[in-house]
């Protein structure tokens, strides 16, 4: 009973994350509504990778010239309304860097939890460079 | 010096030449899986007008148009200003080389 509990726990996490959601979350957007039904099905991570080439793959069909650009336009919007939860760009988060404020939007990425903000502001307090160093070796673990 | 700049000459013909060759003879997908070289889409994850030229070039080339759209439909007015530059060196180079060859004995 407690296994099928921490099951449907973690499914539940993981569309909320975002791994296994699919477009149709997305469907309201007329973007995504101008889409083929096959494309609608899929999974959001799997449909950002998604070119003709593949598509041609997977359905044996050409894509076609419209539905190509109904394609890259979904893709644009999905990408931006992901960018709206992340909430600190990788721009941005150089720019803190450079800065000397990586260790806020390290807290803010990791909801303040863990200790890499804290080493990043001790390592700031050291005359600026070491966290930047420190900044910019992270960044890898926020930006997949 | 003359003998250098004739070397020089046939070297350079030999790479337009080869240059469509070669990349004719690679897929069309060679570059799709690449690292990112852009600086704005590494850095600020912008992409600027030249993005996706590369393979979208390398995709129009091999006439798959949908893709080259896809990738960056900048393309379709880059590949023929770079065809005309193209044919534009080779038949210099070519005029060049011919010339040399009047020259000398």
């Amino acid at each position: 009973m407690l296994f099928m509990v921490v099951l449907a726990l973690n499914s539940v996490l993981a569309v909320e994350k975002g791994e296994r959601q699919t477009l149709q979350a997305f469907s309201h957007a007329p973007e995504v509504q101008a889409l083929t039904p096959e494309m609608v099905e899929m999974g959001v991570e799997e449909f950002l990778t998604l070119t003709p080439a593949k598509y041609r793959e997977m359905t044996g069909e050409r894509l076609g010239f419209k539905n190509t650009l109904k394609l890259k336009a979904a893709q644009k919007f999905l990408k931006k309304e992901m960018k709206k939860d992340d909430g600190i760009t990788k721009g941005l988060y150089i720019l803190l860097a450079i800065l000397g404020l990586a260790w806020i939007a390290m807290g803010v990425k990791s909801d303040w939890s863990g200790s890499d903000w804290i080493v990043n502001l001790i390592l700031t307090l050291l005359c600026w460079l070491p966290g930047f160093i420190h900044a910019l070796v992270k960044m890898k673990d926020y930006y997949k | 010096m003359g003998m250098k700049k004739n070397w020089q000459r046939g070297l350079w013909l030999a790479l337009l030449v080869l240059l469509p060759v070669i990349l004719l003879w690679l897929p069309a997908d060679f570059f799709d899986g690449g690292i990112i070289v852009c600086p704005s889409k590494r850095f600020f994850n912008f992409e600027c007008l030249g993005c996706g030229m590369t393979r979208a070039v390398m995709h129009l080339i091999h006439l798959d148009v949908e893709s080259a759209l896809y990738y960056n439909p900048g393309s379709f007015i880059v590949v023929p200003i770079l065809g005309f530059f193209w044919l534009r060196w080779l038949l210099r180079a070519v005029k060049n080389i011919q010339f040399q060859a009047k020259k000398s004995p």
